[in-house]
């Protein structure tokens, strides 16, 4: 499935009000965390259908609506946390990204091929890894509910993540569904650190799972548009896996 | 004003100035002022004004003379500004906009320009992306344009006379005004009444007829604000060009004839000339442009005599040659009449055919295609070389070609960038570009915008076209600047000179570089704006202040009729013979 933190900012800042404006709530009026994240994991179809055996490829579009950028996205992830994005933009070229379980890298016109370190890398491989699909807590030093918020005017509970590597990001569970509604992340770049909000919506079921196929950016002050038309399990093309020589290169380099 | 005798005009330099000049009604009272001059010198402590009492008491009717002259002179001017700015004469019938690739003619129907002699339309360059951000560090310069091509073949029909109901007009400028409202870096709109401006001119937007006096108004608003990068894009010169899905378009009927223009000596000059049907004509470099069809350049040389600022200055020479330039462009096939003066001043005529224009054809977003070309060259010094790369915008499918050209002249001693008439385009495209000569992470520039800031920083390019390991150049780095190096060229100049890695030639740039976006209005046309502040390393803004070169060379007619580039020649001896500089990056 997507992983949020692989997209490219390709549009930004506008930090939105976001879960910072979130109502605090009496302590014991608010869910514990792990009864949220159960029934987030129940409603997508469960930890069987959730936590992928198989490799998955997602496929669908990625736009700037405000400046008429549109292009295409594919994604491919395998049960053992490889996993690879591109973008393609008219005009721009592709984005890649990836994973091999060992090593984050990215390529594009305007940073190069590179390979990830610090927060960058963090944020790929805790994302990469399949079992946060479920927002296992094996991967998180902790989690705990902290409020509620509402997003296009749908209320849900907000939980505050604190991953291994101690990075955080806090996401809002619809009350009524159970499934998440938006992502908060101060997402790390060569540019800097910049705060993305992402808002989930229109969830399909594909296999036996729910997915969310629009996800809704707004960083800087610009929204980018994900869609996902396309989601294929089990023996799927996985030629974006394979590493771009320039990359190949760095690795090898130990760059 | 009540009296009418005072007119009111837009400041050329200012958006939010205004400049009062007498009418007729104020002229006539000049008498009547003059005497009350005298009587003040007389019989008053005002500041003496002898030299002027002195003028009145010699020849009283001269003076009323030079100064209604004086008084007309500059009304006429700021009435030919200001109709630049705001006017869309009305016409009948359908107006034909020649069908070009150019930015320019797409965007700048031509047909005004007989009436106005000269017309200063928004227009932009490029736009701007990046992996991890994307921001349009776009050349939204302002540039005259022309109706030169009587027979050209007009296929882009211009919808500035089409009527527009009130409600699509209204809520096309609120959609305008609100954006510009929720996404300006400034809240407090640098100290202009934002909301002040809507309520002037939204009575205007509901008065309005035609698609083209709408446009007018959305001008007027945006003006207002007197940046850079602000633009209202006619639907007709966005949509105007097919591109495949790769965003270039190969089949394009975009011509010109080769020209490459610049204001030497007062005059406007050719600059540079390549390949094409004026060379082939016998035209060169250091030729003097008289006319081009049926536009009169003295009418050129009158405009920029507005200027009475340095700024102001650069910006009309950027705005002049843009329009000069659109003139020379047109569909492939289509031809123009060019006057020119040759070295010995003699006066020749040429009909030129247009041929296709240079280089790739591409498309980001809602903004129009741009032609994109780069080449580079091995100059030998001695017994090494300096490597020399030029490129005329910041578009994304260049960035393979550069750093090919980089690759290819890694073992000369220098380098040198030409970023003369480039006019910006894809603001993040400076941190790849930038990374094949820095070993480490080098900050270029500051982006600042409501929510937050972000950083233009030079990415160093580990890799080479073949993939194989590279090490950074090193070697002395020049790059070429002048007064139409915009945008993503300024900042990629100032942020090298800020961190030291290279040292600048040529004359100032224009100051315009500020991160912008689009926006699709109801009306179908396209919205550029301001989204960010943008500063050098140092914190200096480049907006509105240019980025001066270390050394300033400036054209010089002679040189060029030698077929001489001063500030080339004078980067290239730098770049052979300075020392190494120390791998502080």
């Amino acid at each position: 499935m997507i992983r949020l933190t692989r997209l490219p900012f390709l549009a930004v800042l506008a930090l939105a009000t976001g879960l910072a404006a979130a109502t605090p709530s009496a302590a014991q009026d608010l869910p514990p965390a792990q009864e949220i994240i159960d029934r987030y994991v129940e409603a997508i179809g469960g930890r069987e259908a959730a936590v992928a055996s198989v490799a998955t490829r997602s496929s669908g579009s990625f736009a700037i609506p405000a400046m008429g950028v549109t292009g295409d996205l594919v994604s491919v992830d395998t049960p053992d946390g490889a996993t690879a994005m591109r973008v393609t933009i008219p005009g721009m070229g592709d984005m890649l990204s990836g994973y091999t379980g060992e090593v984050g890298w990215s390529t594009d016109p305007m940073t190069g091929p590179r390979l990830l370190d610090g927060g960058e890398l963090d944020a790929m491989r805790e994302q990469a890894d399949p079992l946060y699909a479920v927002r296992d807590a094996s991967l998180f030093e902790s989690f705990e509910t902290t409020g509620e918020d509402s997003y296009d005017d749908e209320a849900c509970w907000v939980v505050q993540f604190v991953w291994s590597s101690g990075r955080e990001t806090t996401e809002c569970f619809s009350k009524e569904s159970g499934l998440a509604i938006a992502q908060i992340t101060a997402q790390e770049s060569p540019m800097g650190t910049v705060d993305v909000t992402s808002r989930l919506s229109d969830y399909q079921r594909f296999g036996d799972v729910l997915v969310a196929t629009t996800v809704r950016q707004s960083m800087m002050g610009q929204e980018q548009v994900l869609q996902i038309t396309e989601v294929e399990f089990g023996d799927v093309d996985q030629s974006l896996l394979e590493v771009p020589e320039a990359i190949k290169t760095l690795i090898e380099a130990g760059n | 004003m009540s009296a009418d005798i005072l007119g009111r005009f837009p400041h050329p330099d200012d958006g939010r100035r205004r400049v009062y000049l007498p009418t007729e009604n104020g002229i006539a009272l000049l008498p009547v002022l003059l005497e009350l001059v005298v009587w003040g010198e007389a019989h008053t402590a005002a500041p003496s004004q002898a030299e002027i009492v002195d003028a009145i008491r010699v020849d009283r009717g001269a003076v009323i003379d030079g100064l209604a002259k004086k008084a007309r002179g500059n009304r006429d001017r700021l009435t030919v500004w200001s109709r630049r700015r705001r006017v869309q004469p009305k016409r009948r019938g359908t107006s034909r906009v020649p069908k070009v690739s150019s930015w320019q003619s797409l965007l700048f129907p031509r047909k005004t320009v007989r009436r106005l002699s000269l017309r200063i339309r928004p227009r932009l360059a490029a736009f701007g992306s990046a992996a991890a951000v994307v921001f349009f560090s776009a050349c939204a310069t302002t540039a005259p344009s022309a109706d030169s091509n009587t027979d050209a073949a007009p296929t882009e029909v211009s919808r500035d006379d089409e009527p527009i109901d009130t409600d699509l007009a209204l809520v096309t400028f609120d959609s305008a005004w609100s954006r510009i409202n929720a996404s300006y870096y400034d809240p407090d709109f640098r100290g202009i009444d934002w909301v002040g401006v809507r309520d002037e001119l939204r009575p205007e937007a509901e008065a309005v007829e035609t698609r083209g006096d709408l446009r007018a108004i959305l001008r007027d608003m945006l003006s207002r604000l007197g940046e850079s990068h602000f633009a209202i894009l006619p639907q007709e010169g966005v949509d105007g060009i097919d591109v495949g899905d790769d965003g270039l378009a190969t089949d394009t009927e975009a011509g010109d004839v080769g020209l490459e223009l610049r204001w030497v000596e007062g005059d406007l000059t050719v600059f540079r000339a390549e390949a094409g049907p004026a060379v082939d004509a016998g035209v060169g470099p250091g030729w003097v442009v008289e006319a081009i069809d049926e536009v009169e350049m003295e009418r050129w040389r009158e405009v920029m005599a507005i200027a009475e600022t340095d700024a102001a200055r650069d910006r009309l020479e950027l705005e002049t040659v843009s329009g000069a330039h659109s003139l020379l462009q047109g569909p492939v096939g289509s031809s123009l009449t060019l006057r020119v003066l040759d070295g010995r001043d003699e006066l020749h005529t040429f009909t030129l055919e247009r041929q296709r224009v240079r280089g790739q054809m591409v498309r980001f977003g809602q903004l129009p295609a741009l032609a994109a070309h780069l080449d580079f060259e091995r100059q030998s010094v001695g017994d090494s070389c300096v490597g020399v790369i030029a490129f005329n915008i910041w578009m994304v499918p260049l960035v393979a070609d550069f750093n090919r050209a980089v690759d290819a002249l890694a073992d000369c001693r220098g380098m040198v960038l030409d970023l003369r008439g480039n006019l910006g385009g894809v603001g993040g495209m400076v941190m790849s570009t930038a990374g094949s000569f820095y070993s480490q992470r080098a900050e270029l520039g500051v982006v600042q915008s409501r929510a937050g800031e972000m950083r233009f920083v030079a990415m160093p390019r580990g890799v080479d076209s073949d993939g194989q390991l590279r090490e950074a150049f090193t070697g002395p780095l020049a790059v070429l600047i002048d007064g139409r190096s915009v945008s993503t060229s300024e900042i990629f100049a100032a942020g090298l000179k800020s961190t030291g890695r290279a040292r600048l030639f040529g004359t100032n740039t224009p100051g315009q570089a500020l991160p912008a976006m689009t926006l699709r209005l109801p009306n179908e046309d396209v919205l550029y704006h301001v989204v960010s502040n943008l500063t050098d390393p140092e914190g200096q803004r480049i907006e509105g202040e240019g980025v001066v070169p270390d050394e300033r060379v400036v054209l010089r007619r002679a040189e060029l009729l030698a077929g001489r580039d001063a500030a080339l020649e004078a980067a290239v001896a730098w770049a052979a013979t300075a020392p190494e500089p120390a791998p502080a990056w």
